[in-house]
């Protein structure tokens, strides 16, 4: 790593030698306004890529399924306690640890914070530690229950043991070292943090911690299923990733060997996530390592221990009381060995300190035994390989592209130079005003199929209405015409229609018929709903189950019937009517939520898909460019100019609103006969049987009168249910033509760079054959030799380019 | 066709594997898929609806991009109640008939060996076919039927369902106007 720091620094030097050396020797060319302007973007990329070479960050970011003591894992490693270890929701926001040698807390005012937010200096690890649980993320996780919040972003500096003792990974000096500990997906339900987290993790190498209490035959799949959604949720970077199967030590002696549970492990997680080779998978005891290691510290082991004998016996004592399983297990047949610990522990109880000698030896075993040692190895040598993909190639991208675009542009500027008569430049003048016709045409034309192509697929796939079958109809359709890439896209709006059904739909429904607490239906919900929507739909839940209760059962309903001039029963039944109106309300917000952030949670397969789209018809465009373009090293001047802009441009998916639903609310004004009273009437009626004999009767009649009634019919569980899929069914379509405008938004704006590129090259090359004119009329062409010599300079740069290209894309 | 044996090649590579599978019942070993079923259906528990019964026979298409299924049920692990909510979030579009329907008009898509309807150049649009018997009549697997009325009857398939055969990797356009609709 750092002699490939050193040749990239190096190599990247020598490019901006040569740049500037050729600049100003050849001063008439670089003084073109294009070539000018292409100078003056390489040397900021240039700076800017020298001041990140000067100190490069090499981020590891941690993100695991529930529970699988990602904090713990992460102060292990860093020789601190700085990450809040007690519960899953004290890490709901994003902690990021970072190599300095100043000792700071930076905590980000993110819009609607209810924490406290600034800078804070000199703060000792303790005090950090519990501002961190007590003043920032307890606040959140507190607040989130009443309304949605962006995670808090805090960023620590000071030492980290990796920077402190850059052997462990090799690490070389002037290279930074952050630590990102993300929070567990049960705590990220919103579009919003979804995304900050995404930027943070596809950035980043990933340590994915699994919790080996959930590796048994009865977990294991909701485990793989969790892991498949962390790593695709938060994009993580399946090339560069160790999956870390922590508490190990939960392991009892009926348990499977651990290599055949990790070689198993190895083969389901290699399919799950579809990973080309079997995934790194450490065995883990993080809590082991974790006292131990702070108990020594952050320096090398080499050094002398900066850590207090009080913190250290503290620390100690309680790894002798939690993790004295494992030490147990390790020490069983070796009897000094085991006399050794009980010794330390004795030493301890009786409030002996532990030298640096001991504790060194210590930290040895817990390396050993907590796989600690296993883990630094392996990452060492990952870090190998992901150093120029994680840090070099993004640094260099910037300057490489400026670079290439400046180069083919001056190349097609040579060109011009080299033609002797005014004849000669005449023709190529010609030529270049008819290409630029034709490219143009073409480039409009191709510009018109693809968007009737967009627009007739997604016209297609909204007539699910009448076509049985419209996506395997698009797909064919897709198929034919060689187009790949829209699958990803076709997949992920049905997913999250199939999403909304299993995840929310059905569990309301469920617990609608059964009757069931709101506290077990609120468990679920929370899985994938934020708090404060969750507490809503609750609410909405228990009332509108409350009200039914006074409802007839009715065919596909549940019908109640009052009198318009009973004020108290309209009273009421309006509040029915508006608890069920309310639990619509709050099942629509929640599905719109999540619709969001599956869509979110989905956007780089969707991003990726329309990508690979448009780039089928960019390179059509760049091959009939070279057909019609061969000489003056025009195409390659265009493409490497679009290839530049559009690195500006980049494709995001839309933030969208959805989700319209029925008023599931029927009131149909009735008139029927009530009984208003009773009236006593005499009637008469015979009686006897030979003799009849007629004697009146008193009898009691009811007084009916027509009155007004106000019938209200809400739906039942299942009709509910459809209701909200059919709502869901119905936004699909806006959801098509939302994402229609997008693709067609971005489609519009390539086109613009492209013919911009187009424009602006083809002015370049007129403008060269313009000077190259006068220049012949003046008599001041440039000699052959000089051309030669600029040519060759252009050739020995680009050798550095190239140079460079191969370091940055070596393991990509 | 003579130079090898295709009943042995589809048991070794269909057959086997999928008898682990069977929720209920021993599996048939006979090596003609559309044999197999009807022998199939004949051994099955006395519930089942009758050769003729009109929904008798389910086959879900999944994209080969969903395959981390396929390979699930081909090894014949992590059989469990939530398979159903599996199928449901993987199936693109589904058919449903009576099993003369399905040796009429799919069965021919299930033959592992039919190069005419099998992906010979690998799209991502490309799809599994899966062959599940029923044992109850479920209007949820009918098509125009509410999504969440389908997510209702994918779920209830552990129960009423046996996965019978799972195709080769097909190309989209083998399933096109045979009567399939979009799950």
């Amino acid at each position: 790593m750092k002699d490939l720091l050193s040749a990239t620094r190096e190599l990247l030097s020598q490019l901006g030698t040569e740049v500037v050396g050729i600049a100003n020797e050849y001063s008439d060319i670089f003084g073109d306004p294009t070539i000018s302007e292409q100078l003056n973007r390489f040397r900021i990329a240039y700076e800017e890529a020298i001041s990140n070479l000067d100190s490069p960050t090499f981020r590891i970011a941690t993100i695991g399924t529930t529970s699988s003591g990602k904090s713990t894992i992460v102060n292990a490693l860093i020789g601190r306690k700085i990450a809040p270890m007690e519960a899953d929701e004290m890490s709901a926001g994003i902690l990021t640890l970072s190599s300095s040698a100043d000792r700071k807390m930076i905590i980000e005012n993110v819009e609607g914070a209810v924490w406290e937010t600034g800078e804070w200096s000199g703060v000792s690890d303790e005090e950090l530690y519990t501002h961190i649980r007590d003043r920032v993320m307890l606040p959140y996780h507190e607040k989130r229950k009443l309304k949605e919040l962006p995670a808090p972003q805090i960023t620590v500096l000071g030492s980290l043991l990796p920077v402190e003792d850059r052997s462990l990974l090799n690490l070389p000096d002037g290279v930074n070292l952050e630590f990102v500990d993300l929070p567990g997906l049960k705590s990220v339900q919103d579009r919003t943090n979804l995304k900050v987290i995404q930027k943070r993790v596809n950035k980043a190498f990933s340590l994915v911690a699994l919790d080996y209490g959930q590796v048994d035959e009865q977990h294991r799949k909701q485990l793989l299923e969790e892991l498949k959604k962390v790593v695709n949720y938060l994009q993580g970077r399946t090339d560069s990733m160790i999956f870390i199967l922590n508490r190990v030590d939960l392991r009892n002696s009926g348990d499977l060997p651990l290599e055949e549970r990790i070689a198993k492990l190895q083969v389901e997680i290699q399919e799950i996530l579809s990973l080309p080779d079997p995934p790194d998978i450490i065995p883990f005891s993080s809590l082991l390592l974790y006292y131990a290691q702070c108990a020594w510290g952050t320096v090398a082991q080499t050094e002398a221990s900066q850590v207090s004998h009080d913190k250290r016996s503290q620390l100690l004592k309680a790894m002798f009381m939690d993790c004295s399983g494992t030490i147990n297990q390790y020490t069983q047949g070796n009897r000094k060995l085991k006399n050794w610990f009980r010794n330390i522990e004795d030493s301890l109880e009786d409030g002996e300190p532990v030298d640096d000698e001991t504790m060194r030896q210590i930290l040895q075993y817990a390396l050993a035994w907590s796989g600690g040692e296993k883990f630094w190895y392996c990452l060492r040598e990952r870090l190998f390989d992901a150093f120029p993909v994680l840090v070099i190639a993004p640094i260099l991208a910037g300057v490489l592209e400026s670079y290439q675009a400046l180069f083919t542009s001056v190349d097609s500027i040579v060109q011009t130079r080299r033609l002797e008569t005014v004849e000669e430049i005449n023709v190529k003048r010609e030529w270049v005003s008819q290409r630029r016709k034709e490219l143009s045409i073409r480039v409009q034309k191709s510009y018109s199929e693809f968007k009737q192509d967009v627009e007739r697929i997604i016209e297609n796939l909204k007539k699910s209405a009448i076509d049985a079958n419209p996506e395997t109809r698009v797909a064919i359709e897709l198929q034919m015409k060689g187009l790949q890439g829209f699958g990803g896209l076709l997949d992920a709006i049905q997913e999250v229609e199939k999403d909304l059904n299993l995840k929310i739909m059905r569990p309301i429904k469920d617990a609608l018929k059964k009757n069931k607490p709101s506290h077990e239906l609120e468990e679920k919900l929370l899985q994938v709903v934020n708090p404060s929507l969750t507490r809503e739909l609750i609410k909405a839940y228990d009332m509108a189950g409350r009200r039914l209760i006074n409802f007839s059962r009715f065919d596909k309903g549940f019908v109640k019937e009052v009198r318009e001039d009973d004020k108290q029963a309209i009273r009421e039944v309006e509040a029915d009517e508006r608890s069920v109106r309310k639990l619509y309300q709050a099942v629509r917000q929640a599905m719109s939520a999540r619709a969001e952030f599956m869509l979110q949670a989905q956007s780089k397969k969707i991003e990726t898909s329309v990508q690979t789209l448009i780039n089928q018809k960019i390179v059509e465009l760049i091959i009939y460019a070279q057909e019609v373009l061969p000489d003056l090293n025009l195409s390659e001047a265009i493409i490497a100019d679009f290839k530049r802009n559009m690195s500006d441009n980049t494709l995001t998916l839309p933030s969208e609103k959805m989700f319209a639903l029925i008023d599931p609310v029927v009131v149909n004004p009735i008139t029927a006969a009530v009984k208003i009273g009773e009236e006593q009437v005499t009637e008469y009626r015979e009686s006897g049987s030979c003799f009849k004999t007629v004697n009146p009767v008193s009898v009691t009649h009811d007084i009916m009168q027509e009155v007004s009634l106000r019938q209200v019919i809400l739906p039942d569980f299942d009709t509910m249910a459809d209701q909200w899929a059919s709502g869901v069914s119905n936004a699909k379509s806006t959801l098509w033509d939302s994402l229609r405008g997008w693709i067609i938004k971005y489609m519009d704006s390539t086109n613009i760079v492209l013919n911009e590129s187009i424009n602006e090259m083809l002015n370049l090359i007129e403008r060269g054959l313009q000077e190259q004119l006068i220049r012949l009329e003046q008599d001041l062409n440039l000699e052959i030799e000089t051309l030669e010599n600029l040519e060759s300079r252009n050739k020995s740069s680009q050798k550095i380019a190239c140079q460079l290209e191969s370091i940055a894309i070596k393991n990509a | 066709m003579s130079n090898f044996d295709l009943g042995e090649i589809f048991e070794n590579n269909v057959g086997k594997p999928l008898k682990k599978l069977f929720k209920y019942g021993d599996t048939d070993e006979t090596s003609d898929p559309v044999k197999r079923s009807r022998v199939l259906l004949k051994s099955r528990d006395k519930n089942a609806p009758s050769i003729n019964a009109p929904t008798s026979t389910l086959v879900l298409a999944i994209r080969v991009t969903s395959s981390n299924i396929i390979h699930f049920l081909q090894k014949g692990d992590y059989i469990s109640e939530d398979l159903g909510e599996d199928l449901y979030q993987c199936t693109k579009f589904l058919w449903i008939g009576s099993q003369q329907d399905f040796n009429e008009q799919i069965s021919s898509l299930f033959l592992p060996y039919n190069f005419g309807v099998q992906s010979t150049e690998e799209s991502e649009y490309d799809v599994y076919l899966l062959r599940i018997q029923l044992r109850d009549y479920d209007e949820g697997f009918m098509p125009n039927i509410s999504s969440n009325r389908r997510a209702d009857a994918f779920l209830r398939l552990p129960e009423i369902g046996k996965l019978a055969d799972i195709s080769k990797r097909l190309a989209i356009n083998s399933c096109e106007n045979i009567g399939f609709y979009q799950c």
